[in-house]
């Protein structure tokens, strides 16, 4: 933070959070427009979404040939790992 | 090392500042603020991630003895879009003509109409590099986040759906519904 605002007039350095906050607020500027393509889904959502990608990928490759008792642990095991990203 | 600093993987940033022709600020926020009310004009923009008009009519005083002020309202456009910078230009000065004659047309020194090749150039005339660029998932498109994010819906829905399923119901359902 003193990186990024530490040039500037009235910064009052980062700590305590209270004094920053409200400096940034005084100098916030509200956009008129503003777009998303995905307005509904957080960075933490998204970035969970492009891991449990990975794994899925991972999953199909390594069950492609299994049978279907096999796949269904293989499956038990999957959501184990990727459940952090569910 | 990427040293383009409007680069961050695969995705670029755009900064565009403008100053706004006197006395067009409050029709320029009018119009800016009307486009709430539909579609966003930058949705029809293949590839953009995110993308705001911000109006700077001053800025703060801090206490300083001699406080800068703005000659002119500023108009500012900043974009986070896929790949390089030159073909996002022409979509958007292509796509979003009749936005563009809205809003850059109401910029001082913005060609009349605010179109086309013109239009181009006198977005590269204003355009900023960005001090600091950094994307969350920089490699990610728009179209690979989106069926990521569409992806991972259907897998908790087939996750709560599996737990009934016997292995070879499973095993199909899968191939079905996430097989890619």
């Amino acid at each position: 933070m003193k990186l990024f605002w530490g040039s500037s007039y009235g910064f009052p350095t980062p700590l305590p959070t209270g004094r920053f906050k409200d400096y940034i607020r005084r100098h916030e500027i509200v956009a008129s427009h503003f777009h998303s393509a995905y307005p509904d889904a957080t960075t933490t959502i998204v970035l969970s979404s492009l891991e449990l990608d990975a794994k899925l990928r991972d999953f199909r490759a390594r069950t492609e040939n299994m049978d279907a008792e096999g796949f269904a642990r293989a499956w038990q095991a999957f959501l184990t790992d990727a459940q952090r990203c569910l | 090392v990427n040293r383009d600093p409007d680069r961050s993987g695969q995705a670029g940033a755009l900064t565009v500042l403008t100053a706004i022709a006197p006395g067009a600020e409050a029709d320029l926020r009018a119009y800016l603020e009307g486009l709430r009310a539909g579609p966003s004009p930058l949705a029809r923009l293949p590839g953009t991630h995110f993308g705001r008009w911000v109006i700077v009519s001053d800025l703060v005083a801090e206490n300083e003895r001699e406080p800068d002020h703005l000659a002119a309202a500023h108009l500012l456009f900043t974009a986070s879009f896929d790949g390089p910078a030159d073909p996002y230009l022409d979509a958007l000065c292509d796509e979003l003509a009749a936005e563009a004659k809205e809003i850059w047309g109401r910029c001082a020194g913005a060609p009349q109409p605010a179109a086309g090749a013109a239009l181009k150039a006198y977005l590269r005339a204003h355009h900023h590099k960005t001090g600091f660029f950094v994307a969350a998932y920089p490699d990610a498109t728009v179209a690979t986040v989106r069926a990521a994010l569409a992806q991972r819906t259907e897998a908790i829905a087939f996750a709560r759906d599996a737990q009934s399923m016997d292995p070879g119901q499973l095993q199909a359902a899968f191939l079905e519904r996430l097989g890619g």
